[in-house]
């Protein structure tokens, strides 16, 4: 959602980012990126509607320039379900109508090709995944590719530029960055050919450069042609490293096809550092670009990481790249180019890069959405916000699901109550800013703290309700009181102290005893982080888990490697599998879960649970005899993530 | 007399005559498309209609919006799936196979992925797989969860199905109402067994109102838990006692375990074959509908012995029918023998399944597909006044044998070749070690079609490059199955060591000494099996992984559990997240790759290691460009698993314009 009030024009503080760019004769109107990435919407492996209002929205919001999320090349290629088929004809009707649509708003548009290589799935297809050579990165041993089949996918990527160029698309953007088979040739991490592909810098860019001039052959001038390159393999024992970067960058701009170069990073053993969490630095791409632009004349993209104007400009006016990209920015919201240029930068919905709601990787085939803008994948089916019927709404605890409602009810023309029972909003979205990494949560309490006053919602903190509250003026009463600890039912006697690990968060993390152990049985942050917290104040920490690893949740979201790194340095060790038994005095029982054996941790001087919580639906509960126009959202009905939390305060407010 | 005379009886159920005793129950497919039954579902189950199945239970479909726990979920409470209801039921039918929908609710073992909504359940008590905290259901919830499955039945009547049946197993909301372990209401649906069971007997009844008693009604009970606080065989046995006084329900259908123990529902090659029987038998003992026998039964010889012995009254093949359609078939037409068994290996059918891919089959790559219809194809032999086309497979491994009968299927005259003194390649020899046995019954079963189809194989025999240019000349057909090869140590060696890949010390048979080393790059069978084996012969064994958890890939397919059991009770020693980065003479020396940490392992007697292979494609390279109707299969195109080299043979169907 999208707010305005309030705010005047005025001139914006970021004149390199508004400024025009030209790239093979074709303007690009400022130098904002939607970078192309994976969406799982795509209908019979073509780009469909869903494609259509979601970059619609973005040229809408002023982007300049919108990447096409990737259109393989060549059947050989299946990697998931949902992919596009760039091979297929059908195609180039879908990618006109997107074309035409974009360029009305003056957006231009290209096309991201790729073959994912030896990093695709032959479970699909049912066939052999390609690569250079006889290396496995995944699961997959490829076939080391014959000749015909290096000429085929060539002529492929060729042929899928065409299809872009007949269908009025401004360019394409080759792949040579993660997932990708251009990349796999590129490094001797996978290319170990021992013919005129393999070997040396020249060889093993041999295959790219023919896709390059291949591609420019087909589709000839006024078609912006670019090139997206790995620049750091983070496997320096062999793979992409910066220095390797400049030296393929030149020699593949010597080749005259190029119109740009993006920047990727993140490879086979580092797929977490390519689209990272808020744990990595903002901009941490951008020295890649300052020594692209030092190495080589041609404009460059920088991306990762970039949620804000300000930031953006500045790698523009430091001279480290051309273009940036903020894409999972401009996911979170689609205005964010116009906010920019009109000096309303406070109410640009932030990017949290939590990575909860955009990451589409792995085979569920989610559709992408995002935890701050529920619109985000369904803007061909979300109905504008619809007004109010006029009146009071009363909605009861300030986290996340009720800052969210109260904002919605109050955009639609209600009076709002928020109604919190601490000093400050938040609820546990507080406790969750906590957590080492977790910090950039903070910019969604700053933000909906501006809104909820933008909108002019009434909060009254310090303010508990209970079932006497008198809510005959209101038309509604929404109930948002967040979650509470799991008890945990472990069977002490008493000699040491046994706590469950949101209370601990709750009381600051004040625990005696310096030897701890703790039982992960929720995965996720607040246990990953209470473990890093307790150690990185000096407690010597025994992770016991039932599942195979700790912090079983944090792979979703690519946090799990950089968290693992951490605490692996720290004065933390970990027993998988295994569960409590009991607790005797200061001995801790364990038992194996698959054979049952039995093993001792001790001594041990405290023990925290970390379990799912519980709802802290008391007050629902007794209202709801008493109050026909009730509604819930978030962790009161079933305590689970910040995108459950929003998006049910976001329909909350919109249903009454 | 048939000496299946038990199995292929008639049978009641209910009003409902069913023409023999072999059911193809439920099971997860991810064939739905648009949220309904496909063109896919009505290929695979068509197909075991023309295979002689008596009875088929379709997938579960749910019955609610908020309950969408994958993907391809069949939504039985959208009107448009009637149609496809119809086109089912008919196709099946026609062959008086008749066909019961299975309608379901999955409660709290689901996520809010795909929905964005709370999940429901009786207790807000997280489900180990999924982890994600449920709903308390509200009265209004109750009141709506009962009105869907009404609706759904009259749905499924409407679409012609035969019946209904109700999960209240494994996974499924009634079930967690059912179990004392999920269920701690203090409302008429919780408490003692009288009001778990209450809602169940609700959805019984209001369905029967619906549908009328004459309509086929049945459940497929949770024989037992298994877990503390779990449902108990006891408690089943009083709960269908209970349903059969009230007359509800025409028949039980058989299922056991949750979540938790996932492995005992659809147990691999490591369950014993019907180790659930012995749970039937007692629910039959006790109750007089008749009751459903499912788990490992893949021999009709078994499967008839079970109910001439009054285990029960009819018995679930759902493997052994994806992996041979025409199992009845061949039982009824006293062709038992070939049978293509199936082998519980759960690559192809539920392993695929939590990886969100549609089924498959190891042994069978075209099931669901519409090649695997019976008609479908017309697979001629060589035309009169045409020349004999000679076909040559090089290697007798799966993907070799599996070749050599697609070959011959076509017409070919085939000639089959296998240098070693066996045939099976790999897999023979990974057959030995503990958990993979079965597997000997997949070369078992090409051998037998070879035979059927009267090709010549012979071992022991190496072929040469220039014996192969002189036939390839000759326009023959060349396949090339030659297999992978060993690839070197991953890691340094410096001094004496004694360092194996499993392979290799599987075809050597060499002793590695008392004090071994595994070290497992691949996550799946090879080195745990290996492991598994060392420390059957009382070795002291160590096994390094640089993954998070040994065996990642043992998980789809239900054999992690029971390899840990095995392996945790017996000292394996288990190091994660390690890399090696040397073997000197006996130290082992490991480097944790996510914080650089180094120890060493000493007095190793041998390292035995587990990585991706090679493919040993010299042959096909000599041959290339030289002989014009070559092709390379399996292992030696790319070296992955068993299935990929038989539905690589497979594909040579559309590979070769066999009849050009």
């Amino acid at each position: 959602m999208t707010v305005f009030a309030g705010s005047t024009e005025k001139q914006h503080p970021y004149p390199q980012l508004f400024e025009p760019l030209q790239l093979s004769g074709i303007v690009i109107k400022n130098r904002l990126v939607f970078g192309a990435h994976r969406t799982n919407f795509a209908v019979n492996n073509l780009p469909g509607h869903r494609h259509l209002g979601y970059y619609l929205e973005r040229a809408r919001g002023e982007a300049g320039l919108i990447v096409m999320e990737e259109g393989i090349v060549h059947h050989s290629d299946y990697p998931y379900a949902k992919a596009v088929f760039a091979y297929k004809d059908e195609v180039v009707g879908q990618y006109a109508k997107i074309a035409e649509a974009l360029h009305s708003y003056g957006t231009r548009v290209l096309l991201r090709l790729n073959h994912w290589g030896s990093q695709g799935t032959g479970m699909i297809r049912g066939g052999e995944v390609w690569g250079p050579s006889s290396v496995c990165v995944g699961s997959e041993m490829p076939k080391e590719m014959e000749r015909e089949d290096m000429e085929e996918v060539v002529a492929a990527f060729a042929r899928c530029a065409k299809n872009a160029y007949l269908a009025g698309v401004d360019g394409v953007e080759l792949n040579a960055g993660q997932h990708s088979l251009l990349r796999q040739f590129l490094s001797p991490l996978t290319n170990m050919r021992q013919d005129e592909y393999g070997g040396t810098m020249e060889n093993r860019a041999r295959f790219c450069r023919q896709v390059m001039e291949q591609v420019r052959a087909e589709t000839g001038e006024n078609f912006i042609v670019g090139l997206r390159l790995t620049m750091d393999e983070y496997a320096p024992w062999a793979g992409i490293t910066p220095e390797m970067g400049v030296e393929l960058a030149a020699y593949l701009t010597g080749s005259g096809a190029l119109d740009f170069l993006s920047v990727s990073v993140g490879s086979v053993y580092s797929l977490h550092m390519t689209v990272p969490s808020m744990a990595v630095e903002e901009g941490f791409t951008r020295s890649y670009g300052e020594m692209l632009k030092k190495a080589v004349n041609l404009p460059i993209v920088v991306g990762g990481r970039i949620t804000t104007p300000g930031l953006a400009n500045q790698i523009l006016s430091d001279g480290q790249a051309d273009l940036v990209e903020l894409t999972r920015a401009q996911i979170a919201d689609p205005m964010f180019a116009k906010k920019s240029r009109l000096g309303r930068e406070s109410s640009i919905r932030p990017c949290l890069s939590c990575n909860e709601g955009c990451r589409t990787l792995g085979f569920q085939n989610k559709l992408l959405s995002c935890v701050v803008n529920w619109q985000a994948g369904r803007e061909i089916t979300d109905v504008s916000v619809k007004r109010g019927k006029g009146g009071k709404v009363a909605v009861i605890g300030g986290g996340p699901a009720g800052m969210e409602a109260a904002s919605v009810a109050a955009w639609r023309g209600y009076k709002v109550d928020l109604f919190e029972k601490e000093s400050v909003l938040g609820g546990n979205l507080r406790l969750a800013c906590q957590v080492p990494g977790r910090g950039g949560l903070e910019k969604l309490l700053d933000f909906y703290k501006k809104l909820l006053k933008s909108v002019g919602v009434q909060i009254h903190l310090e303010q508990e309700i209970t079932a006497n509250f008198n809510f005959k003026d209101y038309g509604a009463v929404i109930v948002t009181t967040g979650a509470k600890a799991r008890p945990p039912n472990l069977r002490g006697n008493d000699a040491i102290p046994v706590v469950s690990g949101l209370n601990l968060w709750q009381r600051g993390l004040t625990l005696e005893g310096q030897r701890l152990l703790l039982v992960d049985e929720d995965g996720f942050y607040g246990t990953t982080g209470l473990i890093e917290a307790l150690a990185v104040g000096g407690k010597e920490i025994t992770v016991v888990t039932s599942e195979m690893f700790p912090g079983i949740k944090l792979t979703d979201t690519d946090d799990f490697n950089l968290w693992f790194q951490r605490v692996k340095g720290l004065n933390v060790s970990f027993i998988s599998h295994h569960r409590v038994k009991a607790i005797d005095g200061s001995t801790v029982l364990l038992e194996e879960r698959f054979s049952g054996r039995k093993r001792l941790v001790t001594p041990v001087d405290g023990v925290i649970c970390c379990e799912p919580p519980l709802p802290l639906e008391e007050l629902y509960l007794n209202l709801k005899p008493l109050c026909s126009c009730l509604l819930r959202a978030g962790d009161c009905v079933a305590p689970r993530t910040l995108y459950h939390a929003i998006h049910e305060g976001y329909m909350a407010g919109h249903a009454v | 007399m048939s000496a299946y005379a038990n199995l292929l009886a008639p049978i009641m159920l209910g009003k409902m005559r069913v023409k023999n005793r072999v059911v193809f129950t439920a099971h997860m497919t991810n064939f739905a498309a648009s949220d309904s039954l496909s063109e896919q579902h009505i290929n695979y189950y068509l197909r075991r209609a023309q295979g002689g199945a008596g009875l088929i239970i379709t997938e579960e479909q749910s019955v609610h919006p908020n309950d969408h726990p994958y993907e391809r979920m069949i939504k039985a409470y959208q009107r448009s799936v009637v149609a496809g209801y119809k086109k089912l039921t008919a196709a099946v039918q026609r062959h008086n196979t008749k066909i019961i929908a299975q309608v379901n609710h999955n409660g709290s073992q689901g996520s809010g992925m795909y929905t964005g909504r709370a999940l429901w359940a009786p207790t807000p008590l997280p489900d180990p797989i999924f982890k994600e905290v449920p709903k308390e259901m509200e009265p209004e919830d109750m009141r709506e969860l009962k009105e869907s499955y009404l609706q759904v039945a009259e749905a499924v009547r409407e679409g012609g199905f035969d019946g209904i049946e109700l999960q209240v197993s494994h996974s499924s909301l009634i079930r967690q109402f059912l179990s004392p372990a999920t269920n701690q209401r203090q409302d008429k649906y919780g408490g003692g067994l009288e009001g778990r069971m209450e809602l169940l007997l609700e959805i019984l009844q209001g369905i029967r109102e619906r549908v009328g008693w004459d309509y086929c009604l049945g459940v497929r009970l949770c024989l037992d838990e298994f877990m503390e606080d779990g449902i108990t065989l006891d408690q089943t046995i009083e709960l269908a006692l209970a349903l059969e006084r009230a007359g509800l329900v025409d028949y039980f259908n058989t299922s056991l375990a949750n979540f938790h123990n996932l492995f005992l529902v659809e147990g691999s090659m490591r369950m014993p074959l019907g180790y659930t029987v012995y749970l039937t038998a007692a629910l039959r003992r006790a109750v007089s509908l008749p009751v459903i026998a499912v788990g490992r039964i893949n021999d009709p010889v078994h499967a008839d012995q079970i109910i001439k012995n009054g285990h029960a009254d009819m018995v679930g093949i759902v493997r052994g029918q994806i992996c041979d359609p025409d199992f009845v078939h061949k039982t009824m037409t006293e062709k038992a023998d070939e049978i293509r068994k199936c082998l519980a290996c759960n690559q192809g059918c539920a392993g695929r399944m939590g990886l969100n891919f549609s089924l498959s089959c190891v042994q069978n790559p075209s099931a669901g597909t519409a090649g695997e219809i019976k008609g479908g194809q017309n697979r001629s032999a060589k035309r009169s006044g045409q020349k004999e086309r000679k076909a040559y497979v090089i290697g007798a491994g799966p993907a070799g044998l599996e070749a050599a009968a697609v070959a011959a299927e076509n017409g070919y005259k085939v000639f089959s070749y296998e240098k070693n003194d066996v045939a099976g390649g790999q897999v023979a020899a990974f057959a030995t070690l503990p958990g993979r046995t079965e597997f000997e019954e997949l070369i078992r079963n090409q051998l037998n079609l070879l035979k059927r189809l009267k090709v010549e194989m012979e071992v022991s025999c190496e072929i040469g490059v220039e014996q192969l240019l002189t036939w390839g000349s000759d326009d023959a057909v060349i396949i090339l199955a030659t297999g992978a090869k060993t690839a070197p140590p991953p890691f340094a060696i410096t001094g004496e060591a004694r360092v194996f890949s499993v392979r290799e010390l599987l075809e050597t048979k060499f002793d590695p000494g008392k004090r071994v080393l595994v070290y497992d790059l691949l996550g799946t069978h090879p080195a745990a099996a290996m492991a598994e084996w060392l420390l059957d012969q009382y070795k002291d064994v160590l096994l390094a992984t640089p993954a998070l958890y040994v065996g990642s890939g043992l998980g789809p397919t239900q054999d992690l559990p029971l390899w840990y059991r095995s392996v945790m009770a017996r000292d394996l020693k288990i190091y994660t997240d390690v890399i090696i980065s040397e073997v000197k003479a006996d130290t082992v020396t490991l480097m944790d790759h996510y914080c650089g940490k180094q120890q060493c392992l000493e007095k190793i007697d041998a390292v035995i290691y587990a990585a991706p292979q090679l493919p040993d494609d010299a042959l096909y390279f000599q041959l290339k460009g030289k002989v014009s109707r070559l092709c390379r299969i399996g292992d030696c195109l790319a070296p992955r698993k068993v299935e990929n080299a038989i539905k690589d043979a497979r594909d040579l169907d559309t590979f070769y314009n066999w009849n050009d």
